[in-house]
């Protein structure tokens, strides 16, 4: 059983403030043995207010509140991987990238930033990194085991479980979880540090995250559970 | 320039596709990916595994939209979720941990009747046979075990050797196999579009999210009946020439 009153998204039926109890059947979601961090899209070219996709208040929240959440879940012994990209110079990594055409028809800014390429500090990471955190450069789609080794990363650490923060949980958080529960890892959303690229698009993010790929949370919420879990 | 007058779904409202999208509409370079339209989903008796009633309109409006592509040469490659009896090969599949996980503490009266999960898609039953028309040069993928039609299949295989990037999706569900298969397309840099009257969802609101998710960030959401029309005017001028 969860050993707390830890409650998910649920919308499938009508229940109080469509959250539900974690069932005990999910308990496997709540491992701290098996459980990494995958925190996407937090480099500074994200996330610079100059580069025109957050305000430096909502940088400073977004930025506070991953460090807050990553400093307990080390705490914890669950490692942080650091998602990011760096894309080689010149742009040949978007030769195909379609969705930079779909983005610009929408009226919408390309993301994430082409102009973190090698070499430019816009690549560097917002978020505080630590010794034993991991860092992976190599994200090329919204998929974020496609063309990378995160899948590779995940198996040598041993870890079945991914939770899931950063920007852009609209097209990172989907395609990235969809893909990871297509190969059988357990998928955690944390609600409030996974901020939409589009802020309207967050609430069906959320929405079909939690019918279909995995257990939608608050991040407060997920640590008191995985503390109690850990005495 | 597109030969005809091709709109397209963009922040919900349709608008008339601007130049630089002519390698979307290419006739040559499409195929059909038409998803879980089959028994385990869409039959109408009380005990089917995972019922998708609003799925069931779709049936008619598939075949007919899939005879007119055949006559335009554009493959059809019908997705099917099958697995081994026995119930081991879908027990794990997150959609179905969370729906039973959280159904757990529902009470009777607010969940309804339960669904027979573990019958999805068991090889050899009715609830792994297509529901729609499967003609002779049609091709099925029916190694499909978990949302995405890529994972486990031969899909991307199969798109290679019939050498198309253009992938059409139609089928069900929205928000859930077409939205994840799109994601996958998408990110392994195919030309989706997506076809939103012949797909059905969960609910209208996330059919909804699903098309403006997919209009934004993975490709071109338009009626079947403007595809349609394109290409049969490229096949025409085609002819002619």
């Amino acid at each position: 059983m969860p050993k707390s009153d830890i409650q998910a998204i649920y919308i499938r039926h009508a229940v109080p403030n469509n959250r539900i109890p974690v069932s005990d059947m999910l308990d496997g979601y709540f491992d701290t043995n098996k459980m990494a961090v995958l925190e996407i899209g937090m480099q500074k070219g994200n996330l610079d207010p100059d580069q025109g996709y957050l305000t430096a208040k909502e940088k400073t929240e977004l930025i506070d509140n991953i460090n807050s959440f990553n400093t307990s879940c080390r705490e914890l012994g669950v490692p942080i991987i650091h998602i990011g990209a760096k894309f080689r110079v010149g742009g040949i990594d978007f030769n195909q990238a379609h969705f930079m055409r779909t983005l610009a028809l929408s009226g919408q800014k390309a993301f994430p930033n082409p102009k973190m390429e090698e070499g430019s500090p816009l690549c560097e990471f917002a978020v505080e990194v630590k010794k034993n955190d991991y860092l992976d450069y190599s994200l090329k789609r919204y998929n974020t085991f496609e063309g990378t080794d995160i899948e590779f990363l995940l198996k040598v650490l041993k870890k079945e479980i991914i939770v899931l923060t950063g920007f852009g949980s609209d097209c990172f958080a989907l395609g990235t979880g969809f893909a990871g529960i297509c190969k059988d890892y357990k998928a955690i959303l944390a609600e409030d540090l996974f901020k939409p690229y589009e802020e309207k698009l967050g609430e069906g993010t959320k929405r079909i995250f939690s019918l279909f790929i995995g257990l939608v949370l608050d991040s407060k919420d997920l640590v008191a559970e995985l503390k109690l879990q850990n005495e | 320039m597109p030969i005809t007058n091709v709109t397209a779904n963009v922040n919900l409202e349709s608008v008339l596709l601007p130049e630089g999208f002519d390698d979307y509409l290419d006739l040559s370079r499409a195929v059909i990916v038409e998803l879980d339209m089959h028994g385990g989903h869409l039959d109408p008796e009380a005990d089917c595994p995972a019922p998708n009633a609003r799925g069931r309109v779709l049936i008619d409006p598939i075949n007919q939209f899939n005879a007119k592509c055949r006559e335009l040469g554009v493959p059809v490659i019908h997705i099917v979720n099958t697995y081994r009896m026995g119930d081991f090969e879908g027990v794990d599949s997150a959609w179905r941990r969370i729906t039973e996980g959280h159904r757990s503490m529902l009470p009777p009266e607010v969940k309804g009747p339960d669904c027979p999960f573990c019958n999805l898609a068991l090889e050899g039953t009715k609830w792994s046979q297509l529901v729609v028309e499967c003609k002779e040069n049609d091709y099925v993928v029916d190694t499909k075990k978990r949302i995405t039609a890529f994972e486990t299949t031969d899909l991307d295989f199969l798109l290679k050797q019939l050498d198309k990037d253009i992938v059409v999706i139609t089928g069900i569900m929205s928000d859930c196999c077409d939205l994840c298969s799109a994601y996958y397309a998408g990110s392994k840099d195919y030309k989706v579009i997506y076809l939103p009257d012949l797909t059905r969802g969960s609910s209208p609101q996330n059919e909804e999210a699903s098309k403006l998710l997919i209009s934004r960030y993975i490709g071109l959401v338009i009626d079947s009946e403007v595809i349609v029309e394109e290409w049969t005017q490229q096949r025409n001028r085609s002819k002619k020439n």
